[in-house]
């Protein structure tokens, strides 16, 4: 049997299918927590998080209408629910939020591996400029950080990140320009050993 | 380099100029080596973000998502209704799985739902095992109390699906006394809803909340 599409699926779960939820939430999992993550910086707090974008999910299901593709709503949903997330943490501080504006907490794997550097040198030097990026993304301010992972780890051009923040286009360009010259600022001394990264691993958006 | 150049070359960067766009920057370019330096700082950010580390999402996390979402479709059990974890035991799991069986309780969807929590029980508790002999201390630590978070979790999850059912079952059957387990005894969890907060209590208390939840008393 073919495989059902996130639409069937979901209409599906309007109607009661828990079977097709657990296989949304199966599909769509890596993506929703690890924009969370990338965007927490603390992954207890990043499943959480996802968990709650899958219950929204749920609980909105008699509202889904099959009009948009099914992830722009998911990413709509998550970007909702990741903005009420820092909203209520900075009324009310947490060990998490700490986490947020240091960047640290680094409990995730690489995504580019330290071994594939080719001396000790390039392998601390790619540490330090992974710290920084990881510093820089946690200062950014919420939109922007969000729109600036979504075009990096979700393959979202500017008109899905526009639908998901509901912004206009212009608005978009705005964020991810600010968003990069604040990281580029960051990350200035290793600029050079960025430019090898990208010779070295090609100019391919990352995935989730 | 001006604000109209820049949103330039980022969309150039992006993929998200036409064809004619795209000729004219690179056209660009081949003859302004500014603008070639500032492409080269674009793509050393993208590399450099391409090092933030990725995250596996819990081998349980479908399931744990599954048996929240499944918890609120019972009847009495609003959207807000959240059960706080520590205080679910392991005896109290074991209590709810006993009064499920003490009632009969034969529908689908609970069996499902005790199977499935059972499961990833053991597939936690093996998993920390495996931990232990496997990863540093800190890991170790942090692996063994995300898995007690997880088991927990379920165990909530168990115990309230349990409690609601069982109180359910009883008020709808309106069984005789004493084909009843032994509620009075058996302090299911505590629990919270709309902002209130309830101690842990006797089955037999419960039922009279649930009752007040669904205004039947």
């Amino acid at each position: 049997m073919a495989e059902r599409s996130d639409v069937e699926l979901m209409l599906a779960v309007r109607a009661g299918d828990m079977d097709a939820f657990a296989c949304l939430v199966d599909r769509h999992r890596n993506g929703i927590v690890n924009l969370s993550y990338r965007y927490l910086g603390n992954r207890a707090d990043a499943e959480d998080l996802a968990q709650e974008v899958f219950l929204r999910v749920f609980r909105a299901r008699d509202r889904y209408r099959p009009e948009a593709k099914f992830t722009t709503w998911l990413y709509r949903v998550a970007v909702n629910a990741s903005l009420n997330e820092v909203r209520s943490r900075k009324n009310r501080p947490t060990h998490a939020a700490a986490n947020l504006r240091a960047g640290e907490d680094d409990d995730g794997v690489p995504m580019i591996a330290d071994e594939d550097a080719t001396s000790p040198h390039d392998a601390a030097e790619r540490e330090e400029l992974r710290a920084h990026v990881r510093a820089a993304v946690a200062e950014l301010p919420d939109r922007q950080r969000l729109a600036l992972l979504l075009n990096k780890f979700h393959g979202q051009g500017y008109q899905e990140i526009a639908d998901a923040l509901e912004l206009t286009i212009p608005a978009v360009k705005s964020l991810l320009v600010r968003a990069r010259e604040s990281v580029r600022q960051r990350i200035e001394p290793y600029l050079q050993a960025g430019i090898d990264l990208w010779a070295s691993t090609g100019s391919k958006r990352g995935t989730a | 380099m001006n604000d109209q150049t820049r949103a330039l070359l980022h969309a150039y960067h992006d993929g998200e100029l036409d064809p004619g766009q795209r000729t004219d920057v690179e056209r660009r370019l081949e003859n302004d080596p500014e603008l070639a330096r500032h492409l080269d700082e674009l793509r050393a950010v993208d590399a450099a973000l391409g090092l933030l580390p990725v995250a596996a999402p819990a081998t349980d996390f479908t399931q744990s998502v599954r048996t929240d979402a499944a918890l609120e479709l019972l009847p009495g059990t609003s959207p807000s209704v959240r059960f706080t974890q520590e205080a679910v035991s392991q005896a109290q799991v074991d209590g709810a799985l006993e009064l499920l069986s003490a009632a009969d309780v034969s529908s689908g969807f609970v069996a499902g739902v005790v199977e499935r929590a059972e499961s990833e029980k053991q597939k936690t508790g093996a998993g920390a095992g495996e931990e232990k002999t496997g990863a540093g201390a800190g890991e170790e630590n942090r692996g063994a109390g995300a898995a007690r978070g997880r088991v927990l979790r379920i165990a909530g999850a168990v115990a309230a699906v349990a409690a609601a059912v069982v109180a359910g079952v009883l008020f709808l059957r309106a069984e005789p006394a004493q084909s009843r387990p032994d509620t009075a005894a058996y302090v299911p969890y505590e629990w919270e809803t709309d902002g209130e907060t309830y101690p842990s209590m006797a089955l037999d208390d419960l039922e009279d909340e649930i009752l007040k939840e669904l205004g039947a008393t």
